[in-house]
């Protein structure tokens, strides 16, 4: 990997079912995506020597818990990775260091995320703490604010006024989810809609629309990571770690950092593209972070697949990124469609599409995919590609 | 919908550092941390001031002046004490750019807020602790 270290594959990955309603066992969903991901890749769990996730406070087990359901005799090196990391992807950024140093050979990586720990719009938590956020809080929770939803719609709003975007900008990314979800059994909203149920879902911070946000659901996603050298001898097609970054941007905090409307998205893509072996024009295939319409936006032009300010008329009303477009986006129906699996649910659909088993929704060829989480203060992003 | 008077506002928890902010505020002024060295305004209150690194920080009283850099109407009820729909503003302080604060914009209608109109901070006393809030700035009122 270029920036250092051993050449690095993701060769397996797993999943759990995935629901809405009821309150399944995060300890079952997680066990299973693992179990999953570690027969996906042709392995046992004691080939494991590396565990990497990443949760909200104990949302989720940690990987003492998962090392002794895995019967795993010792971890050379693991992270229970917190909040401030750019979503499920910092486990896999995680696991892709720790590989290419040689700290591990092969590293499980796993977000598990269940529908009451999911940003379901009620306010939670708060008070006083030593985490930037909540060192704020002090500043924004008396006047009703309460992350992140509000802070979204602040975006939303700004971009509309300063870059001339419109609404129907971000309806676009909307359509496009349920409408590559409509191919993916494992999506759970899967009826396609139109630009008029866009604009008609419930406001809740105007601009901001219910369909501008992520659907809470329970389930967990994981992924194997091993050296180059070892995917040789395992079953997959290997998936190559081209590059990956992380960004904060100055001033590490959603409302007072820099750059509002971008967040880090824009250092983020930069460092990953000067570390990359491919450009931009090289991608077949993306996975860009969907918690909320704008995040995906922010990424399509800081990743220069367009100008800034351009990506209305870039989508060109949806054909770009559906179905037989030339910027294949979220072919798995992205959170908005697929559930709020918290981020790494993108890394493993663009492995699936690497590995050329996406059925359906396959992009014909695909060799080069970029996946990216997170935005304000805490984004991260990688490359894939064949070999 | 009504707001729930049994359920209070969260409340300011003032830290070390801040307690300065909420202190003027119950005097009814707007002050923000300044570094005594590099003469640049940090907002939110800091330990060491981030452009220059300097331990010399005290607060500085504002002028109140500002314009509005991006607001949205909230509608969805996160918290029984706020009354739906009620706004959420960031304001750029005048004496900065970038320098920006959250507020609630009062003493207008919802449908009135313009991104770049001119604000000016008036003071909400509350139980027990004063908000800084904004409101459109005279000049704007008047015409
Ligand atoms: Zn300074």
């Amino acid at each position: 990997m270029k920036g250092g270290g051993r050449d690095v594959a993701v060769v397996g990955v797993g999943y759990s079912p995935v629901s809405r309603g009821g309150d399944p066992a995060v300890e079952r969903l997680t066990t299973t995506a693992c179990r999953n991901a570690i027969d996906d890749a042709g392995l046992k769990s004691a080939d494991i020597d590396g565990i990497f996730d990443y949760a909200f406070g104990f949302d989720s087990p940690d990987t003492h818990y998962m090392q002794q359901v895995l019967g795993i005799a010792d971890l050379a090196a693991y992270a229970d990775i917190a909040p401030t990391g750019p979503s499920g992807l910092a486990g896999a950024l995680a696991g892709i260091m720790a590989v290419a140093s040689g700290a591990c050979e092969t590293a499980l990586v796993y977000r598990a995320i269940t529908q009451s720990a999911g940003n379901t719009g009620t306010a939670r938590g708060g008070g006083a703490n030593l985490s930037a956020m909540g060192a704020s809080m002090q500043f924004t929770m008396p006047y009703g604010h309460f992350p992140i939803i509000p802070t979204i719609g602040l975006m939303m709003r700004r971009r509309i006024e300063e870059l001339g975007g419109s609404i129907e900008d971000y309806g676009y990314i909307s359509l496009n989810a349920r409408r590559w979800a409509s191919m993916n059994e494992r999506a759970v909203l899967r009826e396609p809609i139109v630009m008029e149920d866009y604009l008609n879902s419930r406001i809740l911070a105007d601009p901001l629309r219910l369909f501008d946000c992520d659907y809470p659901v329970s389930g967990a996603n994981a992924v194997i990571i091993t050296s180059v050298e070892r995917a040789r001898d395992l079953p997959q097609k290997p998936v190559i770690v081209d590059a990956m970054a992380y960004g904060t941007g100055p001033a590490a905090d959603w409302l007072q950092t820099e750059d509002f409307l971008f967040g880090s998205t824009r250092r983020c893509a930069d460092r990953l593209w000067s570390r990359a072996s491919v450009t931009a024009k090289d991608v077949d295939v993306v996975a860009l972070y969907d918690g909320f319409t704008h995040i995906t936006i922010s990424w399509i032009e800081a990743l220069g697949f367009c100008g800034i300010g351009e990506a209305g008329d870039f989508l060109d009303k949806g054909r770009r990124i559906g179905p037989g477009g030339e910027l294949p986006l979220n072919t798995h129906g992205g959170q908005l469609a697929a559930g709020r699996l918290h981020g790494l649910g993108h890394l493993v659909e663009a492995v699936a599409q690497l590995r050329g088993e996406c059925g359906e929704r396959q992009v014909p060829n695909a060799r080069v995919a970029v996946v990216t989480n997170g935005h304000g203060p805490q984004t991260g992003a990688i490359v894939l590609r064949t070999q | 919908m009504e707001p729930t008077a049994a359920i209070p506002k969260p409340a300011p928890s003032p830290t070390e550092h801040s307690q300065f902010f909420w202190d003027a505020a119950r005097e009814h002024k707007l002050m923000i941390q300044r570094c005594d060295d590099c003469q640049r305004y940090i907002h939110w209150p800091q330990l060491l001031c981030p452009f220059c690194q300097s331990e010399r920080l005290s607060p500085a009283e504002m002028s109140g002046k500002g314009s509005v850099y991006s607001f949205c109407i909230v509608n969805h009820v996160f918290h029984p004490a706020f009354a739906v729909p009620y706004s959420l503003v960031l304001v750029e302080l005048d004496e900065q750019p970038g320098l920006r604060m959250l507020t609630n914009i009062v003493d207008c209608p919802n449908d009135a807020i313009r991104i770049g109109m001119a604000v000016e901070v008036t003071f909400e006393d509350g139980d027990g602790y004063t908000l800084p809030q904004f409101r459109p700035a005279a000049a704007e009122v008047q015409g």
